[in-house]
């Protein structure tokens, strides 16, 4: 028996594990593993801090009530939950809800600069789905400024040297190192099926090569890629996540793909513009006269329609972001009613955000990194100018399944195994890339929050999970890492060579149709009809894939080889998102049939579960299934843990609707 | 952790070996402020002298050659500071990557101008040390030597161009913005000026320094190569050249500026009255 | 209607060592509404045949967020340094003029426009460029501070880390070990904070070693060319007095 918690292995090599991606989620957990005492592998496509959670803006939740508005993390779980529309698990949402106050004075020690009230205490803004000020925040680039405080954190322990069980310092080996550029082609696995390595590729010398590792954390993020122009960054494609998907990780809610109300439109992406706007008295309209060409700054109180305080009262622009983008695309595509643009002499798909009302010194204090981003690529002053938005696709609530134990107070049990490790042993996730938080929708802010938080969580579980090992990873024979290296590295020379010499695919045209459907027919309104087309789609452009050829013979920094990898991937994920949507026939939070309104807890209460069925071929969806997690059984079902709030339906006409603790203070204070 | 070790060694940083270069640059620093660049505004005063005429110069070069400790003084005012500038500035400015081109903002110009400058002085101290102060060395040039070599020298012409005088503007126009602007360099990178309003104040300071010392340097040259001061207009075009008077007949009568020193071995002037200044 | 295109003059290299391979390349891509310059180079990864007709292979670049905060595109378009996804072409070639886009000249070259901007984060090691914390363990909240210190600090802390000061700083090059303005900037931004400036004076001897602050050159380029606007100028002046005073003072006191 190896020592559990020794450093080395038996062999002498020191026993890693492995964080894939940089972001918030990825750091937190290298954080909170090197507190543990363990060393980390940091595997990303770009360097760290250009992770793409450096693109949130509006802030983070915790319900520390420093307003005095009776907010309490009980609150912000009914509300959360509430928001979701019922599909989270509701334990991991109470352990988030408790412990974010707390890690927002975690990042406030960092030095993470968030914005102050006069008595130098941290400020909180008001964020869709609650009526509370709950968002801590820094400017407008908040996750900007939580990353850097965590790749710095990072970077210190990439400063500090490995110590063991006894105390020695290991000379030169240092608690974390970073393999920035760097692809993660796939997981090792043993005979048992246990993750114990993976393979990565160099994207600098295209060097693929195996790892041994005694665990591996995917933190990789959103697939918003597949749909093409999202809000996301380049690099949020979800292959890695498809990849750990094809292996055998089960994908959960996959279909549950979150619209973000106000973006910017443009050519290569949407850029996004922080439901902060609405928080800090943003307002959405469009003139009530569908053929009005007055400059907007022209057209009187009387002509506009706010339609979501009007249409929503209780919440007004604050409502969540499933129902807003609904609300837009209604008035856009469904009434025309979007705004007339005369050059094209039509009504565009466009609605106005007006922060004309705010004067500029507070929008500068507040919102200058988002009007920044709009001024810069809208070319419109919007300091002086209502803003022209349409939504945009933003994040998926679904991801790669993991579990979780609860204890005796509902939460989650703190240090198990069990939390965020996904079906494979060894293998977890944390972050976008898992399911675990947001249910159907998830509420403005919590998405930095359910990323730091998973973090925290995945830490520990990680370092059980290792010390639970009977043998460690670097003790297997190095067959199983070159075998799964020679498997990496002719895959990819197949790639490579691959109808050479004849007239292939180009792999951007077919990502590019690809992602047209996707956006079309998978996003804020659903059919079945359409979806059926989108999945007959997705076989097609299966079968075309096979004819893609790579236009770059080079053997350094190919991307276009890497993007045909991951396209590969991607498509077996977009399989996933529209089978699961095709079959979810309810309207639950983002996902909307208008086949199916109403929601249907009877039949749809569930998890959707997805399991890869082999090349080519429809996944699979399961109602239960078994894994084995550090010696323990664990038998799963789809059912939704509600066991803390209980299921009502979800309406966001009146105030204080999606909290039942708050709306029974609201009538006690009368 | 190496947080104990850290804590050791900050102790007594200035005698660290990783603090030498941040100490010569220092010392690079305070060497162009304090002596050369106050010498070189008490040179440029001192040598207005010659405005008030030639025995007056002469009186100023003896006084000056009674200081006590003269030569401690030179070596450590003047020589020592400028082969410490001169040597950490080469390194300098050969480190840099000149890119004005690309990014043509004010303090890149200023940046380059720096640099192209202590070239340009460097190149212009030697000729002017070889012209006067290695002379001296040699054959003992006096203060009346000297004048009159500048004399000569400066009102020298070839194809009508005052070649000498030129180069005497030039320099001493390089001088003045190296001095200038090195003084606005002094006060940012020892902390004086921090905020972006003191750095607007001391760049207009610096600016109007530069220009008096241009125009201190200036006039004295004009003057030694027509005779006439910049701040007097009327005296530019004087065909009589008064500042030449009590120079010997090898001064007026100097060749083009292409033969440069060829009065060395000339009789020194038996008689010497004041040139007329007005 | 003639449609409108978008003239690309590429400067291309496939690796360091190979210098024989480095060449231009020019290709003429649709306008599209909105167009940036990395929509222009996807479109030339849609159809990678340059102006003469030759199919090449497609360029290989740098990026991620495309919105000016991540950092990763930024490269010399037009011959200066800048992020390629908020140059946007109607405003840079109004008139179809060509658009040159080249790699940064001061980091290694990895291909075509990517570079490889390590020595960045291996300087924010040297100066220990974080909040020295004793773990992440509740400890409740962090030391207060002044909404107008937490301004001054928010303007500091938004360097991506693109380079841009790096690349314009006449003095950040291969033969001197100058750490630059976004390093310096991160010294005072740490030691601005209540808990930071607990290591104030470890940063300021990193700064006042080889490569330090004594090398900025003061041409101010960074200052001009930095995409979030970062004080920078104010950064190197107010770590000069720190460091100054801690030369003048700092043996005195210890």
């Amino acid at each position: 028996m190896a020592a559990k918690k020794t450093v080395r292995s038996e062999g002498g090599a020191i026993r890693r594990v492995a964080v894939v991606g940089g972001g918030l989620a990825g750091l937190t957990t290298t954080i909170k593993l090197c507190e543990a005492g363990v060393p980390v592998d940091i595997f990303s496509l770009v360097p760290v801090r250009r992770s793409h959670s450096v693109c949130a803006q509006g802030g983070i939740n915790a319900s520390v009530n420093t307003k005095g508005e009776g907010d309490s993390p009980r609150v912000h779980l009914e509300e959360t939950v509430y928001g979701g529309d019922f599909l989270a698990n509701q334990p991991p949402v109470k352990g988030m809800a408790d412990a974010a106050p707390g890690i927002v004075y975690m990042l406030d020690r960092m030095g993470v600069p968030f914005n102050r009230t006069p008595e130098g205490l941290l400020d909180f803004r008001l964020f869709g789905g609650t009526l509370f000020h709950r968002t801590a925040f820094a400017g407008a680039t908040t996750g900007q400024q939580l990353l850097y405080a965590l790749d710095e954190q990072v970077r210190r322990f990439e400063t500090i040297d490995v110590v063991d069980e006894v105390g020695m310092t290991i000379a030169g080996e240092r608690m974390v190192r970073k393999f920035e550029m760097w692809d993660f082609l796939s997981m090792v696995l043993d005979d048992a099926g246990r993750c114990v390595g993976m393979v990565a590729q160099d994207l600098k010398s295209m060097q693929i090569k195996a790892f041994p590792y005694d665990a591996v954390c995917l933190a990789t993020g959103g697939p918003g890629v597949i749909f093409g122009r999202s809000t996301n960054s380049v690099i949020c494609t979800g292959a890695a996540a498809a990849r750990a998907w094809r292996q055998g990780a089960i994908y959960a809610n996959g279909e549950c793909i979150q619209v973000h109300p106000t973006a910017i439109p443009g050519a290569d992406k949407l850029r996004l513009i922080s439901e902060s706007a609405r928080g800090e008295g943003g307002r959405i309209w469009v003139p009530k006269d569908q053929k009005d060409r007055r400059a907007p700054k022209q057209i009187p109180e009387k002509d506009r329609d706010y339609f979501l305080e009007r249409q929503y009262p209780g919440y007004g622009n604050l409502v969540p972001r499933d129902i807003a983008s609904r609300a837009i695309f209604q008035i856009c595509f469904h009434e025309k009613r979007g705004i007339y643009n005369d050059k094209t002499t039509k009504n565009e798909n466009e609605v106005y955000l007006d922060l004309t009302h705010k004067s500029e010194a507070f929008l500068r204090e507040k919102l200058a990194g988002i009007l920044e981003i709009y001024e810069k690529f809208a070319g419109v002053d919007p300091y002086h100018n209502p803003m022209k938005v349409f939504p945009s696709v933003h994040y998926s609530m679904g991801g790669l399944w993991v579990d979780f134990e609860k204890d005796a107070s509902g939460s989650l049990k703190a240090g198990s195994p069990r939390n965020h490790a996904t079906n494979i042993p060894g293998l977890y996730a944390a972050g976008e890339v898992d399911y675990q938080y947001h249910g159907a929708n998830r509420l403005g802010a919590n998405s930095l929050l359910s990323c730091i938080y998973a973090g925290m969580v995945s830490g520990p579980a990680i370092a059980s999970y290792r010390q639970s090992l009977a043998r460690s990873a670097y003790d297997l024979p190095t067959s199983v890492f070159d075998d799964a290296e020679v498997r990496e590295t002719e895959d990819y020379q197949r790639i490579l060579e691959q109808n050479q010499g004849k007239d292939g695919e180009n792999v951007y045209q077919l990502h590019q149709e690809l992602a047209e459907v996707m956006l079309r027919d998978c996003t804020i309104e659903r059919d079945n009809a359409k979806l059926d087309k989108v999945i007959e789609k997705i076989g097609e452009v299966e079968e075309r894939l096979k004819k893609v050829k790579v236009d770059d013979p080079q053997e350094r920094a190919n991307q276009n080889a890497q993007f045909v990898r991951n396209f590969e991937s991607m498509v077996g994920l977009a399989r996933v998102i529209a089978q699961g949507a095709r079959n979810r026939d309810e309207s639950r939070g983002a996902h909307y049939k208008p086949g199916f309104p109403k929601r249907n807890d009877a039949e749809w209460m569930r998890t959707t579960l997805a399991r890869f069925k082999g090349e080519g071929q429809a996944p699979e969806f399961i109602r239960s299934f078994d894994y084995e997690c550090a010696g323990q059984s664990v038998h799963v079902t789809d059912e939704v843990d509600v066991s803390l709030v209980p299921p009502r339906e979800r309406k966001y006409e009146t105030a204080g609707a999606a909290s039942a603790t708050a709306a029974k203070k609201e009538q006690t204070h009368g | 952790m190496t947080q104990s070790a850290s804590a050791a060694s900050i102790s007594n940083p200035l005698f660290e070996k990783s603090k030498r270069p941040f100490l010569w640059r220092k010392l690079f620093s305070l060497c162009g402020v304090m002596p050369i660049a106050g010498y070189t505004a008490f040179h440029l005063w001192e040598n207005a002298k010659a405005l008030q005429g030639r025995q007056q110069f002469i009186d100023m070069v003896g006084d000056i050659g009674k200081m006590p400790y003269l030569t401690a003084l030179e070596i450590c005012v003047i020589i020592v500071p400028i082969c410490i500038h001169a040597t950490i500035g080469t390194k300098i400015l050969l480190d840099a990557r000149y890119n004005v081109g690309a990014y043509s903002y004010s303090g890149n110009w200023s940046f380059t101008l720096q640099r192209l400058t202590a070239l340009l002085v460097a190149a212009f101290l030697i000729y002017h040390l070889w012209e006067l102060r290695v002379q001296k060395l040699i054959v003992g040039m006096d203060g009346g030597g000297f004048y009159d070599t500048l004399c000569r020298n400066m009102s020298s012409t070839v194809s009508g161009v005052p070649i000498i005088a030129l180069v005497y503007i030039l320099g001493i126009g390089a001088v003045a913005f190296h001095l200038a602007n090195g003084l606005w360099g002094f006060l940012f990178s020892w902390g004086i000026t921090v905020s972006r309003r003191s750095q607007r104040l001391s760049a207009s300071l610096a600016g109007l320094i530069g220009l008096l010392v241009f125009l201190l340097g200036a006039n004295t040259a004009v003057y030694f190569a027509t005779g006439s001061k910049i701040f007097v207009p009327s005296e530019w075009f004087t065909p009589t050249k008064p500042h030449l008077e009590g120079c010997p007949a090898s001064v007026l009568n100097a060749p083009p500026a292409g033969d440069p020193m060829p009065s060395l071995s000339a009789p020194k002037p038996a008689t010497s009255s004041a040139p007329a200044t007005r | 209607m003639a449609e409108r295109m978008v003239h690309l003059k590429v400067r291309r290299q496939d690796g360091p060592t190979r210098p024989d391979t480095g060449r231009w390349e020019e290709f003429k891509v649709p306008l599209l509404p909105q167009m940036n310059v990395i929509s222009a180079l996807q479109q030339v990864q849609l159809n990678p045949v340059t102006v003469e007709g030759k199919r090449v292979p497609p360029v290989v670049w740098d990026c991620s967020c495309l919105e000016e905060i991540c950092g990763a595109c930024t490269m010399l378009v037009n011959g200066r340094v800048r992020q390629a996804c908020s140059a946007l072409v109607e405003q840079i070639a109004p008139n179809g003029e060509v658009i040159t886009l080249e790699r940064m000249t001061k980091f290694p070259l990895v291909r075509d426009l990517i570079v490889d901007r390590e020595r960045i984060f291996d300087d924010l090691k040297k100066v220990r460029a974080w909040v020295e914390m004793d773990g992440t363990h509740a400890l409740g909240p962090g030391p207060r501070e002044s909404p107008e210190q937490q301004q001054e600090r928010y303007a500091l802390s938004r360097c991506m880390a693109c380079g841009c000061c790096l690349e314009a700083c006449p003095q950040y090059n291969d033969s001197t070990s100058f750490v630059g303005a976004a390093v310096i900037n991160q010294v005072r931004y740490f030691n601005m904070h209540p808990t930071g400036a607990m290591q104030a004076n470890g940063r300021l001897d990193t700064i006042m070693g080889a490569g330090g602050i004594t090398d900025c050159g003061k041409a101010q380029n960074c200052v001009q060319v930095c995409p979030k606007e970062i004080p920078l100028l104010d950064s190197l002046s107010s770590m000069a007095r720190a460091t100054t005073k801690r030369l003048l003072l700092g043996w005195l006191l210890k």
